[in-house]
């Protein structure tokens, strides 16, 4: 029972380990009101760890319905937001407050 | 501009002034006093420009998540108002300390709600208003946003109060319980967001009703619809909703077995 125990305490302990290598990292620049690069791509079912930095003097919200992301990134600041794991397909993403011109696409494959 | 100006205020209003609305309605169908919309308002928008104000700082709390946590925070404790409100209304009796129960919880909510919602409008407007070429689209798609908002809030306000109260008390809490299911599903989002929670999506209904469309949006003010929703938001969704309905029905029930 000790062992089981103990054995199960570092499973717990490990387990998380595993689950932070499979977050895959991504960074993204909001540069006059347009996302660089304006498409991303991802690998499926994993975790993404998505940095957006917003070089511009004003606020976004980088907003996607299809990934349910909702953030609001004040001028010159930068964020992270954690997305998936995704099913392959694309998503497409945008800036709520330059809506024209701040578009951009994920794509899991 | 112009557009995407009046599509913000109005997104964010929505939900705030349907949820004021709905207030109003019950302080209406209780004969209780609506004096805790002259003490929210001002305070809610305060709160607003202050947290506005900050949300740089803000959001580095907790490595990033600082947005995401006190959104949550507060989406949690509207959620505890909703359920005293229909818990004061369906299962207190004492009048003496519910009434300023109610009254406090009304505030409450109308300050956290004005607080969130307005305080994306500030970071909005205070971001694009300096730029002198579009202070007039934007100012008059804000002017826009803002009347449809308000307006959409008094409809809901109006025509419940013109039906029986036996029906509109009923209904006003059934659609208050709506947006509590909203808020906590949201608050679920937000913690998924920030990886404090894993959950994953469990069906996408963006190719029948996207979130960004005007039906997505008058869903998501009204009853928090998402369209690819985690597992959890579901779970937590539901349990509010069927929770709430209980109380609703149950006491119904037993009111109109006490009047036979």
């Amino acid at each position: 029972m000790k062992y089981l125990s103990c054995l199960l305490i570092t499973a717990l302990l490990i387990l998380p380990r595993f689950c932070w290598a499979e977050i895959h990292s991504i960074t993204i620049r909001i540069s006059n009101h347009i996302f660089l690069p304006a498409e991303i791509h991802v690998p499926a079912n994993t975790k993404i760890k998505l940095f957006i930095i917003n070089e511009d003097n004003t606020a976004e919200e980088f907003e996607s319905g299809r990934l349910n992301r909702e953030k609001v990134i004040p001028g010159n600041h930068k964020t992270t937001i954690f997305i998936g794991p995704l099913a392959p397909g694309e998503y497409s993403f945008f800036g709520e407050f330059n809506p024209k011109t701040a578009q951009g696409v994920l794509i899991a494959k | 501009m112009l557009l995407s100006s009046v599509i913000i205020i109005l997104r964010e209003m929505l939900e705030a002034s349907i949820l004021i609305g709905l207030l109003l309605t019950i302080s209406q169908l209780s004969q209780q006093s609506k004096r805790w919309i002259i003490y929210g308002l001002p305070i809610g928008m305060t709160g607003a420009v202050i947290y506005a104000r900050h949300l740089g700082n803000i959001s580095l709390w907790f490595n990033d998540a600082g947005q995401e946590v006190s959104n949550a925070l507060i989406n949690i404790i509207m959620v505890v108002a909703i359920f005293t409100i229909i818990f004061v209304k369906k299962i207190m009796i004492d009048w003496s300390y519910t009434s300023r129960l109610l009254t406090f919880s009304m505030t409450l909510l109308l300050v956290l709600a004005t607080l969130l919602e307005g305080a994306e409008i500030y970071v909005y407007l205070s971001s694009f208003i300096p730029q002198s070429s579009q202070i007039y689209p934007i100012s008059i798609g804000a002017l826009i946003g803002a009347s449809i908002g308000a307006s959409i809030g008094a409809l809901v306000y109006y025509s419940l109060t013109l039906v029986r109260q036996t029906i509109a008390l009923p209904t006003a809490l059934f659609f208050l319980a709506l947006l509590a299911a909203g808020l906590l599903s949201q608050a679920i989002q937000l913690l998924i967001q920030i990886d404090w929670i894993e959950s994953r999506q469990v069906w996408d209904t963006s190719w029948l009703i996207a979130e960004d469309s005007l039906t997505g949006q008058l869903l998501y003010a009204t009853t928090g619809y998402e369209s690819t929703p985690a597992l959890m938001q579901v779970v937590v969704y539901f349990f509010v909703l069927v929770t709430a309905a209980v109380i609703i029905f149950l006491q119904k029930t037993t009111s109109a077995i006490t009047s036979e």
